[in-house]
């Protein structure tokens, strides 16, 4: 089944990559919406159904933990998958990110590692159903 | 604290491989020359500098088009132009500052800042707090440059740039 996917960054230019290399990763692709921070994307997910996000931390308006934090606040989107996409490379933002049942993608970050992190998301929430 | 000419190449390579599929050449390590780019990002966290990647004007289509997916038959947008040199800036950097400091810091990166600079030596800054590393790519030379502040760098903002504002990229 397609996945219905979000990205959210503030750069345009990374979105458009993230997308690309969505596209180019061999996952079953379906709408792609995209946010440039994490109001915006807060906003999407109210409109419509989205399977994994993918967000960067540091945006203007809310940043990514920020939004994450949001989310999960929210009883819909307890177990959504997220997938923080991010330069930080720092073992405590990362742990942090970890704390929150989010995977972590550094860049630069290629179409495999992409899907291996959404795959192996996938079916943690695939577990937690059984 | 210094990063080595080859640990700033590595990362750059790396990303410019990986982000633009952009590969190192053999060729002549000579200075950047002709029409150029340039991407500086200002970095805050233990210790303070810039990052900044020169590119000749004329490699910037073909990175844009293999960074965005973009059709070859058009010239990619200015604007595309400047944002995509300016990503590639940002994640050097953001992967040269754990270089430096190890894994546990974290650092607040600028968004980067995109001018024209003079293919002059004199515009390139020189110093023990200053690393150089060229990379030659297909269609011209790639200059990324790592200032970095002298010790006290953290309240008093770096000596070519203004300190990145709180939640920068």
């Amino acid at each position: 089944m397609p996945l219905n996917l979000l990205i959210v960054d503030d750069s345009a230019t990374m979105r458009r990559m993230v997308s690309r290399t969505l596209q180019m990763s061999g996952l079953p692709v379906g709408t792609i919406r995209e946010a440039a921070n994490g109001r915006e994307g807060l906003e999407a997910l109210e409109q419509a159904s989205v399977d994994v996000v993918f967000v960067d931390i540091n945006m203007p308006v809310m940043n990514g933990m920020e939004m994450i934090d949001a989310i999960r606040k929210d009883p819909r989107w307890l177990s959504l998958p997220i997938v923080v996409i991010s330069t930080e490379s720092s073992a405590t933002r990362i742990e942090d990110v970890r704390r929150r049942g989010v995977q972590f993608i550094h860049k630069p970050f290629t179409p495999e590692r992409v899907r291996e992190v959404v795959q192996t998301l996938l079916k943690e929430v695939e577990h937690a159903r059984v | 604290m210094r990063v080595s000419e080859e640990q700033l190449a590595a990362v750059a390579k790396e990303v410019l491989e990986t982000m633009a599929f952009a590969f190192e050449m053999p060729g002549e390590d000579a200075p950047v020359t002709g029409d150029l780019l340039r991407a500086t990002v200002d970095f805050r966290g233990p210790f303070c500098g810039a990052l900044s990647l020169t590119l000749p004007r004329a490699v910037m289509p073909d990175l844009v088009v293999n960074m965005l997916g973009v059709g070859e038959e058009e010239i990619p947008p200015e604007q595309d132009q400047r944002d995509a040199i300016g990503e590639l800036a940002n994640v050097i950097c953001g992967n040269i500052v754990q270089v430096l400091a190890g894994p546990q810091p974290v650092f607040e990166l600028a968004p980067p800042k995109i001018d024209l600079p003079k293919p002059t030596p004199a515009s390139t800054p020189t110093g023990e707090n200053v690393t150089h590393a060229r990379i030659s790519l297909e269609a011209g030379l790639a200059e990324v440059t790592l200032l970095l502040q002298p010790d006290n760098a953290q309240t008093h903002g770096t000596a070519h740039m203004a300190a990145p504002a709180p939640n920068a990229r």
